[in-house]
C-alpha cells in the first residue's frame, strides 16, 4: 500500500471536487446537464438533493410524488457513500481545509467551545421547522456547496459577482474562528451534511481499526481521533458515530502504526 | 539611487502597459471614388419588372446597366455584401434572392463573398438565419459572419461633423469592397432608411446608440464619408409604407435599384416612395426634408441634385 | 449514544433559537417580493420561492442572459431567486431566439416555472420616464419603436416622441435592452404581471 502524504491527498480531494466544479460549469455550456447540487437536471430527468427535496414538501405542503423516483435514487447513493460528497466533492469543504492552515496551528481561545456534535439535529429541525411553519426560504443560504456553485456559475455566465460571495466569506471566517479542527461548519452545523450522514446507513469506505495493530492501549496515541475533522472517536466509534465519515483518509494517513483500513464492505466494528 | 531606479522601473512598464491598452485610432482607409459614372455624373439604374419576373435576373439587370460588377470586383478581392437585417422580421430586411443575387455576381467577378451584418434589435445570428439570408447566402458560396462577434475597432473620421471617430469592425475595415443591400422602407425617425442609414450595421451596437444620443443623421452622414459602400442594390421588390423600419404596410412595386452613389439611389428612391404613398393616399414624408441625404451631400458623399445624375431605367417585363 | 438530559436541553434551547433567528429574520422589512420581475412562466410568488430551489438551470438555459439573481436588496429569503434584468438582456420569448419555446420554464426541474401559452404571459410593465428620453429632448430616436415586436404596445406622435401603451405591452424589455440614453428612460416593472397557476 502506497503511503501518500496527507497534504497529497489533501490536493487529490481538491482536485476532484475542482473537476466537479468544472463539470458543472461545463455541462450546462455544452448543453447536457443543467444546475448545480441542489438539482441537476439532463434530458428531462432531475436528481435532486434530498433537504432541498424536504425543504420543497415541507413549503409547499405537499407530497410532491412525483419526485419519489429521482428523491429516491439520490437516497441510494448517499446510504451507500455516505458523507464522500462532504469530502471529496463539497467546494465549501475544500475551502475549508485550506482556510484552516492559516489558524490551526495557533493556540487561541475560539469559538464554539461547547459545541458538540449534536448540535446540527436541532439546527437542521429549525431549518424544517421555519420551512414548513412560515415558508421561510432563507435555508437556501445555509448550503454552502450551493452558494459556492450558484456564484462560481454566475461569475461565468454573467461576469458578475453574485450577492451570495458575502454568505460565503461569513461562513468562512466564522469558521476560522471555530475552535474544532478540521470543519467546525461541517460538524457542527451543517443541515445538508446532517441529513447526508443521517441516511449513511450502509456507508461504503470507512476506516477500520486493527485492534492488534493499534498502540492507543499502551501509548495515548489518538492521532485519528485528532485528525478527524468531523470528531469521529476512531478506535472507538460505533457505526452511528461513524456515519458522519467524510472519508477524507486523514486517519489512515497519519496514523503512525498504519492500523488504520480502508474497508469498501462495511464490517460492522 | 534605487529608489530613482525603481520609479523609472515601474513608469516604463506603465508606459508600455498604457500604450498596449489604449484604444489604437486606426486611420481612415482612403474612400474609392465611384465606379459607375458616367460624364461625371452618378449613375442610377432602375430595373422593373412585374411580379413574377426572377428577382435574380432584375438585379443583373440593374447592375450590367450600371456597367457591371467587374468595376469594382477582380480575382482575389474580399467582398463584403451587408443586407440591412433591423430584427428577425422578414419585412424589415432586403429579400434573401436580391442578397444571393448580388453574392453570385461578386463570386462569379472571382470576389470571395462575406455576407456581414450587426443587428440592432436582436441577435444577429438568430436574425439573418430567421429572414432567410443566411441559408440564401450560404448556397451560393457566401460566408456568413455575424459582426457583434468581432472586437469593434476605432477609426478616424477626419470629415466628420458629429464624429472624430467611430468604431466598426475588422471585417469592414479590411475588405477590399463594401456592397450595401438594402430594402426600401420609411422610418420614423428619420422618414427613410435605405443605404446611408444602412451602413449603420457596420458599427457595435454602442456605437449605433452614440449615433441616436449625438446626433442620428449628421453620424450617418459622417459614418458614410470613412464607409462609404462601392455598390448599393436596393431591393425594392416590396417597399414597406406608412412607418417603418418595422410594423409598416409592404407594397408591391417590383423594382430593384443600383448605383455606386449611396446619396443618389436614397434620393431617388425616396422620390418613389413619396410618389407611392402619395397614389395610395398614404400621408408621406419630403424627400427634400430628409437629413441624413442632405447632410450626406453636403460633405461630399454623394450628390442628391438629380440633375447631376443620370437615371437609367429599364422595363424587364 | 446516550445523551445527558442537560445536554438534550441545551440542544433543544439551541434548536429554538435557531428558529426564533429565522422569524426575525423573516420580519425584516424588504420590498415586497410581487414588485421582482419574474421569468415568464412564474407561479404566485407566494410559491415561488417555495417551489425554487435556486439550482440556477433557469440562468443556464436563458439564451439572451436575460435571467440573473436576485441579491439582498431584494429581500434575504428572495436572494439567488431568479428575475429578469432587461438590461443584460432582453427576454426574447415574444420574438426572438426564445420565440415559442421559453427555455427557462421549460427546464425549470421544480415547477417554479411553468410552461405557458405565449398570449398569456405577461412579464411586467415597461415605465417609461420622458425627462430622460432623447426623442423628448429633440433627439432623432424611437429605437423603442422600432424594436417593439407588440403590435400597439409602442405609438409615435405626430412629432416623432414615443408613447408607450401599458396594457399591451408584455415585458419582454427588448425595449429597455435597446433604449440608447444614458440613464436609460425605461424600466422594466412587475406591475401588471401575469403569474401561473401552481398545479398541485
Amino acid at each position: 500500500m502506497v503511503k501518500m502524504k496527507v497534504g497529497k491527498i489533501k490536493i487529490l480531494r481538491a482536485v476532484t471536487a475542482s473537476l466537479f466544479l468544472f463539470f458543472f460549469v461545463v455541462a450546462p455550456i455544452l448543453g447536457f446537464m443543467y444546475g448545480t447540487n441542489c438539482a441537476l437536471t439532463f434530458g428531462g430527468f432531475t436528481l435532486i438533493s434530498p433537504l432541498e427535496l424536504v425543504l420543497l414538501i415541507l413549503g409547499t405542503k405537499n407530497v410532491l410524488l412525483g419526485w419519489l423516483v429521482p428523491g429516491l435514487i439520490v437516497i441510494l447513493i448517499i446510504v451507500f457513500f455516505g458523507r464522500f460528497f462532504c469530502g471529496w466533492v463539497c467546494p465549501m469543504g475544500i475551502l475549508l481545509d485550506y482556510s484552516h492552515t492559516i489558524t490551526e496551528k495557533k493556540e487561541r481561545k475560539r469559538l464554539g467551545g461547547s459545541w458538540s456534535n449534536w448540535e446540527r439535529y436541532p439546527i437542521l429541525l429549525a431549518v424544517l421547522a421555519a420551512s414548513l411553519l412560515f415558508g421561510f426560504a432563507a435555508p437556501y443560504l445555509f448550503s454552502p456547496p450551493g452558494v459556492v456553485y450558484r456564484t462560481i456559475i454566475y461569475f461565468t455566465s454573467h461576469r458578475v459577482i453574485g450577492a451570495e460571495l458575502v454568505v460565503l466569506l461569513l461562513f468562512l471566517i466564522l469558521d476560522l474562528f471555530a475552535v474544532h479542527y478540521g470543519r467546525t461548519w461541517c460538524n457542527t452545523l451543517c443541515p445538508l451534511g446532517t441529513v447526508i450522514s443521517s441516511l449513511s446507513f450502509v456507508n461504503l469506505l470507512k476506516p477500520k481499526v486493527d485492534r492488534r495493530i493499534c498502540i492507543s492501549s499502551d501509548s495515548k496515541c489518538l492521532n485519528c481521533w485528532r485528525v478527524c475533522p468531523m470528531r469521529i472517536p476512531v478506535t472507538k466509534a460505533d457505526r452511528w458515530a461513524m456515519m458522519e465519515c467524510n472519508k477524507c483518509l486523514k486517519c489512515w494517513a497519519n496514523c503512525p502504526a498504519k492500523a488504520i483500513k480502508i474497508e469498501v464492505f462495511s464490517g460492522g466494528s | 539611487m534605487e529608489a530613482l531606479g525603481g520609479l523609472a522601473i515601474v513608469a516604463g512598464a506603465a508606459g508600455v502597459l498604457w500604450e498596449m491598452w489604449r484604444p489604437k485610432l486606426n486611420p481612415a482607409k482612403p474612400v474609392r471614388a465611384n465606379a459607375y459614372t458616367q460624364d461625371g455624373k452618378s449613375l442610377v439604374s432602375i430595373a422593373e419588372g412585374k411580379p413574377d419576373t426572377d428577382v435574380e435576373t432584375m438585379v443583373r439587370h440593374a447592375v450590367d446597366a450600371l456597367g457591371g460588377i467587374g468595376n469594382i470586383v477582380s480575382t482575389g478581392k474580399t467582398v463584403v455584401v451587408k443586407p440591412a437585417v433591423l430584427t428577425s422580421d422578414p419585412g424589415c430586411a432586403p429579400d434573401p434572392r436580391v442578397v444571393a443575387a448580388v453574392a453570385k455576381l461578386a463570386k462569379e467577378a472571382g470576389g470571395t463573398v462575406i455576407v456581414a451584418e450587426s443587428s440592432g434589435g436582436g441577435d444577429t445570428r438568430y436574425c439573418l438565419s430567421q429572414v432567410g439570408i443566411a441559408s440564401a447566402a450560404e448556397k451560393v458560396g457566401a460566408e456568413v459572419r455575424a459582426l457583434p462577434l468581432e472586437e469593434g475597432i476605432l477609426m478616424e473620421v477626419p470629415k466628420g461633423v458629429s464624429l472624430r471617430d467611430v468604431r466598426t469592425f475588422p471585417t469592414i475595415y479590411n475588405c477590399d469592397v463594401l456592397i450595401s443591400v438594402p430594402r426600401l422602407k420609411r422610418h420614423t425617425a428619420t422618414a427613410v432608411t435605405m443605404s446611408l442609414k444602412n451602413m449603420m450595421g457596420v458599427v457595435p451596437d454602442y456605437e449605433k446608440r452614440r449615433f441616436h444620443s449625438t446626433d442620428l443623421s449628421q453620424c450617418i452622414a459622417d459614418l458614410n464619408t470613412v464607409l462609404k459602400p462601392d455598390l448599393t442594390v436596393l431591393d425594392a421588390t416590396f417597399a414597406m409604407t406608412r412607418t417603418g423600419p418595422t410594423g409598416g404596410d409592404m407594397v408591391e412595386m417590383d423594382t430593384i435599384m443600383a448605383s455606386g452613389d449611396p446619396v443618389a439611389v436614397d434620393k431617388v428612391s425616396a422620390q418613389r416612395l413619396q410618389e407611392l404613398e402619395q397614389q395610395l393616399g398614404i400621408s408621406s414624408f419630403n424627400v427634400a426634408d430628409v437629413r441624413h441625404i442632405n447632410a450626406a451631400a453636403a460633405l461630399g458623399v454623394g450628390t442628391s441634385d438629380l440633375s447631376q445624375m443620370v437615371i437609367v431605367q429599364e422595363n424587364l417585363s | 449514544m446516550r445523551i445527558a438530559r442537560r445536554e438534550f436541553l441545551k440542544l433543544l434551547a439551541e434548536g429554538a433559537a435557531a428558529l426564533a433567528v429565522f422569524k426575525l429574520v423573516s420580519l425584516i422589512p424588504s420590498p415586497p417580493r410581487t414588485e421582482i420581475v419574474r421569468p415568464p412562466g412564474a407561479v404566485e410568488e407566494e410559491y415561488f420561492d417555495r417551489l425554487c430551489v435556486r439550482c440556477g438551470t433557469c440562468l443556464e438555459v436563458c439564451p439572451t442572459n436575460a435571467i440573473v439573481l436576485a441579491d439582498f436588496s431584494d429581500g434575504i429569503e428572495a436572494v439567488s431567486t431568479p428575475k429578469i434584468e432587461p438590461t443584460v438582456g432582453p427576454c426574447e420569448f415574444f420574438r426572438g431566439r426564445c420565440e415559442d419555446i421559453m427555455r427557462c420554464s421549460r427546464f425549470c426541474p421544480t415547477g417554479a416555472l411553468q410552461l405557458v401559452e405565449r398570449e398569456e404571459v405577461k412579464i411586467g410593465t415597461v415605465e417609461f420616464s420622458s425627462d430622460r428620453c432623447l426623442a423628448y429632448m429633440g433627439k432623432e430616436c424611437v429605437v423603442c419603436n422600432e424594436v417593439c415586436p407588440v403590435h400597439g404596445a409602442n405609438t409615435i406622435t405626430s412629432d416623432l416622441k414615443p408613447v408607450f401603451h401599458g396594457e399591451k405591452c408584455v415585458g419582454c424589455g427588448i425595449c429597455v435592452h435597446s433604449c440608447p440614453a444614458q440613464p436609460k428612460a425605461l424600466t422594466l416593472r412587475s406591475k401588471g404581471a401575469k403569474r401561473a397557476r401552481w398545479l398541485r
